[in-house]
């Protein structure tokens, strides 16, 4: 079963990239903005620039954390559909393990083994972008408010 | 001698259409029954009830003495998984693996099943080990589904119509190695067929006709595999 979904690689391709995306907005989040804001926040009192700053990191984080819940509902959405197809194509098969005495906790472990798999690895790919891009638009951002 | 399958008065209702109208039998150990019956008669229900792939809408059914009808979903797979096995028309062979790891699924302890080189010898298929279904031609692919069914060493081997996509020789043989395997292992064989002639080497033929059991008859007579007639 492992075998036959693995061999849908554009559609695996498809859904690693949306995970890494859900990934990536989450953490660009986190690196760049939630901490910033905390930071700000701390200060006793802000300069005119630094609020400006701060106001436009909340609006990032409102943009964010939308995205994030729309991308979160499309790859579910997208894992959803792939697996539908996936069961409605090898019904066969899987018919075949439940007639062979597998048991429905076996069978459906290996989805949640497969989704785990791939969550952790698109997870991994929106981490590691985040933190880079975070970085990057930190710097721009900063510049264009004229922080140090 | 006690039977080793019990159905009590087993009906199966499909959209509001009575396919079973309250079938009651036992199936002795080491036999070999045929189901025989036309198209849409109820066998392949029938069956798929004994074998624990469909609940009936009432009755009970028996394995020695516990009613499998009243199992839980994994007590059922666990019985499945231990005591019976199912041969199919189609096959059914998972199509990216080996011949070999497709016998091996089948296999419910390694160290309870049969050896399976001599297994493969037995229904030669040694030579096809590495394939995969797709190269094989519907005889052998069956001939796999076979030892994929009899490694484990089951009570009882339930086949739907084994023989329905074959050609006379291939069929013959099929045939004739389930009852091989009847013997040699001490299985208890139920073969659902409208094959009249595959009939004639069973050792017990009950005719199912409109939901209920026309006619029961013990063989006393059985003809060997080789000496059916293809119509």
């Amino acid at each position: 079963m492992t075998k036959e979904l693995s061999k849908n690689y554009l559609s695996l391709v498809l859904i690693l990239l949306l995970v890494s995306f859900t990934s990536f907005i989450y953490f660009f989040v986190h690196f760049s903005v939630d901490g910033n804001i905390a930071a700000l926040q701390s200060l006793p009192s802000l300069k005119e620039n630094e609020h400006l700053y701060l106001n436009a990191l909340h609006s990032n984080a409102i943009l964010a954390r939308n995205m994030l819940t729309g991308s979160v509902i499309l790859t579910s959405f997208v894992f959803y559909i792939f697996y539908h197809r996936f069961m409605k194509k090898n019904y066969k098969s899987l018919a075949c393990l439940k007639a062979l005495g597998f048991k429905d906790s076996v069978i459906s472990s290996l989805f949640w083994a497969f989704t785990f798999i791939l969550s952790v690895l698109g997870g991994l790919l929106g981490l590691i972008a985040g933190y880079f891009a975070s970085d990057l638009l930190l710097k721009s951002g900063m510049k264009s408010y004229q922080m140090s | 001698m006690e039977a080793i399958l019990k159905a009590e008065k087993i009906e199966k209702i499909f959209k509001q259409e009575k396919i079973l109208k309250g079938i009651s039998l036992e199936i002795m150990p080491n036999s070999f029954t045929v189901l025989l019956g036309p198209s849409g008669s109820g066998k392949t229900t029938l069956l798929n009830i004994l074998s624990g792939l469909l609940k009936p809408s009432s009755g009970k059914v028996y394995y020695k003495d516990k009613a499998i009808t009243e199992f839980s979903k994994n007590q059922l797979a666990d019985w499945k998984r231990k005591n019976v096995s199912n041969i199919f028309q189609s096959y059914l062979l998972l199509n990216n693996l080996t011949v070999r790891e497709n016998i091996e699924i089948g296999m419910f302890s390694p160290d309870n099943g049969l050896p399976l080189d001599e297994l493969s010898h037995l229904l030669e298929i040694h030579h096809l080990l590495d394939k995969f279904p797709s190269e094989l031609s519907g005889g052998q692919q069956q001939r796999v589904a076979i030892a994929r069914a009899v490694i484990k060493k089951p009570d009882i081997l339930f086949c739907d119509e084994a023989t329905g996509a074959l050609d006379e020789n291939n069929s013959k043989k099929v045939v004739a190695l389930l009852h091989h395997l009847k013997q040699s292992l001490g299985l208890t064989v139920i073969f659902v067929t409208h094959n009249l002639q595959i009939a004639e080497t069973a050792d017990r033929v009950i005719t199912i006709k409109d939901g209920l059991i026309h006619q029961d008859k013990i063989n006393q007579n059985p003809i060997s595999a080789y000496e059916m007639i293809w119509g």
